[in-house]
């Protein structure tokens, strides 16, 4: 999806207002900045290692409080979906792979209710992220871009409302991330979640990205690929690889 | 003169027998959640904690002027502690591996330490803090009832959240799910479950109790919902069976059930090899 510019304005997940991110207030990653999180769109933050993404987005999610400024959350009961850079999952666990995606719905599970369509949709979206004839394989057995499909679907069977992926690629091959990113604009055009996709590098990404949010020590700065290279925002990095 | 059959004694051995089913249940459930997040050590640390908790409560009408039931005062250190360890593996910077052995060694040296001043109560603290499995007064098989009922409560309502917070904390945190609440509240029951069947079973069988049975299921079944029923089947089998053969044989009760156990996982190990 792309932001229309000029056009009724879209949705706005969450508001971030004079934000501070950090640890502590007297030493925040960044200066106070303004940010925007809108319904459906495919946002990227990028940045250099150590710039702070991850902070960014925990605080985006409320994982992380923020030491200064306000959070506003413009969607009544906001889901997030969470698939984490580097999963430590014991294989100790005899979880088989439904057993995993179904694990998605216990942040929102009510004592002593069962969700008893949870089973349906974690089927459904197996399904859609290419897992289908595996629900009952152990988890444990995946291959590791299985495994990270799995996640994916795990994230959205709660009905997150935005997925944040961080660094998803990192471990895959040219072609695992290319399969990757077409399950997700799969995803995307089914159930328009937004989507948050963090990254250490831009090629290959810039093009399904309708905002980056770019962060450096100088601040957070968010636009459209296109203007953000317009202003030689990503000058540096784009220099480090094809866009 | 001619012996009393085991059946004849049953009188004898009725209460206990219940008090070692209980104990044995409540342990197995609460172990796989031990095993599965590799806290096998917290069975121990428990115990310590718990009777730096009932030294404490003896000391107080000496120090204090005033009376702490001892039995409680050994519930709460036992299972506080447990949840603080709980919470150290997120909040603080050690981890819970640490937590456990550092609690197990700071309290059972307190409490070695503070028992020297109360040399005419060594008994009664020997007997709250590791009772030996031979008797079972009402209100041992009350608090044990009491506690399986709270667990298995606990656990239906909230089992779903426990599994994602134990397997997965990273994404269960950054999904909104509150994993220190939920980790304190596990290892809560894990504290008070191990306080109250010590104090019925004695330490080196709920020690047993609470790792072999679910080491077993891991061995033996490929889901998590065979891994509790193994686990349950096989600590009642072991509790019921080493104590008809500790009555029989005249064996001690703890050690015999602790053997009977490692008959299971033995079993378990040569099912779990033969599906491979």
């Amino acid at each position: 999806m792309s932001i229309p510019q000029g056009t009724a304005s879209p949705h706005v997940h969450l508001r971030l207002r004079g934000a501070l991110v950090g640890h502590r207030r007297d030493a925040p990653l960044f200066p106070p900045f303004d940010f925007e999180l809108c319904a459906g769109e495919w946002l990227l933050v990028a940045g250099p290692n150590g710039s702070g993404k991850s902070s960014f987005v925990l605080s985006l999610m409320g994982a992380l409080p923020l030491v200064g400024g306000v959070r506003e959350v413009g969607t009544p009961g906001l889901r997030f979906g969470y698939v984490p850079q580097r999963p430590s999952l014991d294989p100790i666990w005899p979880l088989s792979t439904l057993d995993v995606v179904r694990m998605g719905g216990a942040p929102w599970h009510r004592p002593f209710r069962r969700d008893a369509s949870l089973t349906h949709r974690s089927l459904e979206l197996l399904d859609e992220v290419g897992l289908g004839g595996l629900a009952d394989r152990p988890f444990r057995a995946l291959s590791g871009g299985q495994k990270q499909r799995a996640l994916i679907a795990r994230a959205l069977v709660g009905g997150a409302e935005v997925l944040v992926l961080d660094e998803p690629a990192n471990h895959l091959d040219p072609i695992g991330e290319r399969a990757l990113l077409d399950t997700l604009a799969a995803l995307h055009a089914k159930h328009r979640p937004s989507i948050v996709w963090i990254s250490h590098r831009l090629d290959g990404l810039l093009h399904r990205a309708d905002r980056i949010a770019f962060l450096d020590p100088s601040g957070v700065r968010v636009g459209p690929p296109d203007r953000l290279r317009t202003e030689g925002v990503l000058d540096a990095f784009l220099g480090e690889g094809a866009a | 003169m001619r012996e009393i059959s085991f059946w004849e004694a049953a009188f004898l051995w009725r209460d206990p027998l219940i008090a070692a089913s209980l104990g044995a249940v409540l342990c197995a459930l609460v172990g796989v959640f031990v095993v599965l997040r590799r806290s096998a050590f917290v069975g121990a640390a428990v115990g310590q904690a718990s009777s730096l908790g009932v030294v404490l409560a003896l000391l107080a009408p000496h120090v204090l002027g005033a009376s702490v039931p001892p039995l409680f005062a050994g519930l709460a250190t036992g299972a506080i502690s447990a949840a603080l360890f709980g919470l150290s593996g997120r909040k603080g910077r050690l981890g819970v591996d640490a937590a456990i052995a550092l609690a197990y060694v700071i309290a059972g040296g307190a409490a070695l330490l503070l028992g020297t001043l109360l040399p005419h109560e060594y008994e009664e603290v020997h007997g709250l803090l590791f009772g030996d499995a031979v008797s079972a007064p009402i209100e041992e098989i009350v608090a044990l009832a009491a506690c399986l009922v709270v667990v298995v409560v606990a656990f239906a309502a909230f089992f779903p959240r426990i599994v994602f917070a134990s397997f997965d904390p990273e994404t269960a945190q950054g999904m909104g799910l509150a994993v220190g609440r939920t980790n304190a509240l596990l290892y809560f029951l894990l504290g008070l479950s191990i306080a109250v069947s010590t104090r019925a079973l004695g330490a080196l069988t709920v020690f047993a109790l609470t790792v072999i049975p679910a080491a077993g299921g891991l061995l033996a079944c490929r889901c998590l919902p065979g891994v509790f029923a193994w686990a349950i089947g096989a600590a009642l089998v072991a509790a019921v069976g080493g104590y008809y053969l500790s009555f029989v044989w005249e064996l001690p009760t703890g050690a015999t059930i602790v053997v009977a156990l490692a008959v299971t996982l033995g079993f378990a190990a040569g099912i779990g090899r033969f599906r491979r």
